[in-house]
């Protein structure tokens, strides 16, 4: 057997089956929340499918050992490209973070930063075990600050919070003492006050209240939270059935611009109901325990910081994301991994996920 | 791994089952527990049910032309739930509407009661607003000029306008107290358009719908339709151009004469149908604001008076009817003063034949005829003749007038009644009364509608002449007839009465009013009602001017009503084409010119 059959046969084919079937699904749900619009985001979403497929399979047969000599270059070019969205940035629902490719479309370069973000502090953890943790963290942050800063400034809350999480679980892994990790956390529970009172923008401050009391601006803020909370609700245990005529979502209460990219766990949760609601999380729970086993199995400790660092950045857009749609989480745009309508978005997860793969392929047990 | 790394990969697989199984429960909570609530909630947000107004009926004349119709105009309905740019509407209402800013702000966003953060859904901010007016706001909810990104934060949503209606009566005050109104509801509250409420208001239909989010209906699910019944049309017995002269003459009297009240009656004598009818004051429909209360009054139903001398017919005719006397049998008069009684007449009369009593409106002698009936049989006549009673004229708030029953009666009631004191009647009483005279005997329901049509024509109801009872037996009424001739004529009291070219019966009356228990010398009721051309009357026409500002002697019903007649009457017989049967003044002239022009010929 070749080295390649043997790593095609060698694949996690739980990750290749989720990835692919969640894809799928996804230009399902893209197809059922906007079929009755002109646009046809669901034909654009398939070809994206193809593409970030691709991807996988290509970052799964590469060792992700030779990632380490990309991560650093990736992570340049990633806050390049952020510094650029400053200058020539496209501005989506108040935020410019935006690039347009020519012939591709938009990209969110703080997408990039993320991935090439995990890549870099797993390198960095993995090749400095021996520093002092308190180093450690000062790197760390240090790596991860000025992208977050950043992507904040653009502004782009969703996605910076993206980073707490990734970080927090790379460091966790990576050996820190508790006691560093609790310190941090509680320095940044006692910032919030500061942060929701100085540095929130009036539309977020909205968000947040809006999120507490839906009553208080029923028609501004927490407009489109009340409308999921009544598609969802609607939805009932089984749903409204695929493509049903007259669901909410159909008659534009979700507002058009989201219903297929953030709020398309909500055009899910209407027409298909709890079964269909519940599947999708259990799915997506058994995609990241793969993950988590992926990690498990790691032959070595920067396969196993990137595995994790990629589970915990598709835990938090799910988290986000649905928690989002059902009151649970406050309104931040994040996209729901490999189900929200966006090519770039879908093509940089399918990348993460190929990476995590790869580092299963490349476990220890496989001799050679 | 190493073990510590293990046991923090195990926590890390704790948060995220317990975070999913957490999105698990509350999506349990969501869509089955809550289910039926968000359930009704999506079919409110959707789901309306808009009424299909009724369109209400018209009113015709009888020659077919419109007195009351419909102006279309649109009602001003803000959805507070959409509502955006709440102040930006406010000060659009301002400018186009004129409303008070602070007021109509409040209104816009007023929420449901005892929730302050729940506005309401349907808010009607202004009714029957011109469609131009409402066009006109509607093109400023977007302003088109601006950018699209501008567009969507200053564009104003949540506003609708329902098609409405307006009554609108094209002849503004005239036949105002026949028509009636309508209230903020459409709904008639006065009038035919009260009488009539349930033929001309119609049904409303509806009709299930389903919105979009931005309340454009979704045409696809429409659901079910019921399509609303329109009004039936009513035509009245009225005639425009009847009504046309009365209410002219009568503006002319009541300019001449200043009185508080004044009214006028034209009726068909054989059907009992009104073919005019106007009241002084009036009011226009069109205009309701600031007008007193007593300018809705309809005189010619809701106001009584005592009678004055018309209701000496009622005696008279009575002991014609009964056979007691003969027209010509004679009737002392006391010489002006009849002691028993302390009754007077205006003029010295030893004797005077039943047909003189009332060419010269004796009070004695009436009084004397009556007596000569007897107290039971007089009241029977009184309430044969209508008086006491509603005439079932179907104008709302009819009143009865008052007639004592004998029991009841003073010593000298009976010399007083004749006459038309103690009693009073309503002007539609006393022009129904006559009409009995007029037609021969029959007492009829006076009718102001002819038929009620539904939209398309097609005669729903109609309403045939209906007579209440035989009152006296035509010889009798043609008897009496011919005494009201003489009456009319030239050496009874209403020669000013007369029109030319025809024979004109009727009486004169003049009652003076009760002012604090006593008749007043000031004050009085003068009328005159008769009818044209005697032999075959078209019309009996009531005059009745109430305290005409005259002096004494000329405040009485011969010279202050009489004259109306005429003009009306002259007027009116020329609209309705009557040939005139007597020589006219000028024929007259001509004739007797003729003849001398003979003589000139032959020297």
């Amino acid at each position: 057997m070749t080295p390649l059959i043997r790593k095609l046969l060698g694949m996690n084919w739980l990750i290749v089956g989720l990835s692919i079937g969640l894809c799928i699904l996804g230009v399902a749900a893209v197809y059922s929340a906007s079929a009755f619009r002109e646009d046809t985001y669901w034909h654009k979403q398939a070809i994206w499918v193809g593409v970030g497929v691709v991807i996988f399979m290509v970052a799964s047969l590469i060792d992700y050992r030779w990632v380490k000599w990309a991560a650093l270059p990736m992570y340049l070019a990633s806050i390049v490209l952020v510094i650029l969205t400053y200058i020539k940035g496209e501005e989506h629902g108040g935020a410019k973070c935006w690039l347009r490719l020519p012939g591709i479309g938009t990209f969110q370069p703080s997408q990039l930063a993320v991935i090439a973000g995990i890549l870099t502090v797993a390198l960095f953890l993995s090749q400095f075990r021996k520093m002092h943790p308190f180093v450690k963290l000062f790197i760390t942050g240090c790596i991860v600050g000025g992208p977050m800063l950043l992507i904040l400034k653009q502004p782009d809350v969703g996605m910076t919070l993206v980073w707490v999480p990734v970080i927090m679980s790379m460091l966790l892994l990576s050996g820190i003492p508790k006691r560093y990790l609790i310190a941090l956390i509680l320095i940044a529970a006692s910032a919030i006050p500061w942060v929701v009172n100085l540095a929130l923008k009036s539309y977020q401050r909205a968000r947040i209240t809006a999120f507490i009391d839906h009553e208080i601006d029923p028609t501004g803020a927490a407009w489109a939270i009340n409308q999921s909370l009544i598609a969802i609700g609607s939805g009932g245990l089984s749903g409204k059935g695929f493509m049903a005529t007259g669901t909410q979502v159909e008659q534009g209460f979700i507002p058009g611009t989201t219903v297929h990219t953030d709020y398309i766990f909500t055009a899910i949760a209407e027409q298909g109901g709890f079964i269909a609601g519940v599947v999708l999380i259990g799915l997506f729970a058994v995609l990241i325990v793969a993950c988590l086993m992926t990690a498990h199995q790691a032959a070595d400790e920067m396969g196993l910081l990137i595995t994790v660092g990629f589970a915990a950045q598709i835990f938090f857009h799910v988290y986000q994301n649905i928690g989002m749609t059902i009151s649970l989480m406050p309104i931040t745009g994040l996209p729901l991994p490999l189900i929200s309508y966006g090519g770039t978005f879908l093509v940089m997860v399918m990348f993460g996920l190929g990476l995590v793969n790869s580092v299963w392929v490349h476990r220890k047990v496989l001799p050679g | 791994m190493n073990r510590r790394t293990k046991s923090r990969a195990i926590c890390a697989c704790l948060g995220l089952v317990c975070g999913f199984t957490g999105f698990s429960i509350r999506l349990l909570h969501l869509q089955v527990t809550r289910h039926d609530y968000y359930s009704a909630q999506a079919r409110s947000k959707q789901c309306e049910r808009e009424i299909l107004v009724a369109r209400r009926g018209l009113i015709f004349d009888r020659t077919g032309q419109v007195l009351a119709s419909n102006q279309p105009t649109k009602n001003l309905v803000v959805d507070g739930t959409l509502l955006t740019n709440s102040e930006r509407l406010a000060d659009l209402l301002v400018k186009h509407l004129g409303l008070d800013r602070t007021k109509v702000f409040q209104r816009i966003t007023q929420t449901e009661q005892g929730k302050r953060n729940a506005p309401k859904p349907y808010i009607v901010v202004q009714k029957n607003v011109e469609v131009s007016v409402a066009e006109a706001i509607q093109a400023e909810l977007r302003p088109a000029e601006l950018s699209s990104a501008e567009i969507k934060k200053q564009e104003i949503r949540g506003v609708s306008f329902e098609d409405s209606a307006r009554r609108s009566l094209p002849n503004d005050s005239f036949l105002s107290h026949v028509l009636g109104y309508v209230n903020s509801q459409n709904k008639g509250v006065d009038g035919i358009e009260s009488g009539m409420e349930a033929d001309l208001h119609g049904t409303d239909g509806y009709r299930e719908i389903e919105r979009t989010r931005k309340g454009t209906e979704m045409v696809r699910y429409r659901g079910q339709e019921v399509a609303a019944r329109n009004g039936n049309n009513v035509s009245l017995t009225i005639d425009m151009g009847l009504q046309m002269i009365v209410e002219q003459e009568l503006d002319a009297t009541i300019k001449k004469y200043h009185p508080a009240g004044a009214t006028v009656i034209m009726m068909e004598p054989k059907t009992g149908r009104i073919l005019a009818l106007a009241n002084r004051p009036d009011y226009n429909p069109n205009k309701q604001k600031g007008v007193p209360e007593e300018f809705r009054l309809n005189l010619a139903v809701q106001a009584q008076y005592e009678p004055g001398s018309t209701f000496k017919i009622v005696t008279i005719a009575g002991v014609l009817n009964e056979g007691i006397v003969s027209l010509d049998d004679p009737v002392q008069c006391e010489n002006g003063y009849w002691q028993w009684c302390d009754l007077r007449d205006h003029h010295a009369y030893a004797t005077l034949s039943v047909n003189d009593v009332l060419v010269h409106s004796s009070n004695i002698g009436v009084a004397k005829l009556a007596s000569n009936l007897g107290d039971d049989r007089f009241y029977e006549y009184i309430h044969r003749f209508g008086f006491g009673d509603q005439t079932g004229i179907a104008l709302p708030g009819e009143i009865k007038g008052k007639v004592f029953p004998p029991y009841e009666w003073s010593k000298i009631s009976i010399t007083r009644i004749p006459m038309g004191h103690e009693v009073t009647a309503t002007p539609i009483q006393i022009a129904t009364a006559i009409c009995v005279i007029a037609n021969g005997g029959m007492l009829m329901t006076p009718q102001v509608i002819q038929s009620v049509a539904d939209e398309n024509g097609n005669i729903v109801k109609s309403y045939p002449p209906s007579p209440v009872r035989r009152v006296i037996s035509t010889k009798t009424a043609d008897h009496v007839r011919d005494a009201l001739i003489e009456v009319a004529s030239k050496k009874g009291t209403a020669k000013d009465a007369q029109v030319p070219g025809f024979v004109v019966a009727g009486k004169t009356g003049t009652a003076q009013k009760l002012v604090g228990g006593r008749y007043s010398n000031e004050k009085s009721v003068c009328s005159f009602v008769g009818f044209m051309p005697a032999e075959d009357p078209a019309f009996v026409l009531l005059v009745l001017i109430d305290e005409p500002k005259a002096p004494r002697e000329k405040s009485v019903g011969g010279l202050v009503a009489g004259p109306v007649f005429s003009r009306i009457g002259e007027r009116a017989a020329a609209y309705l084409g009557l040939k005139p049967t007597e020589p006219l003044a000028s024929d007259a002239i001509i004739a007797k010119r003729g003849k001398t022009g003979g003589n000139v010929r032959t020297p």
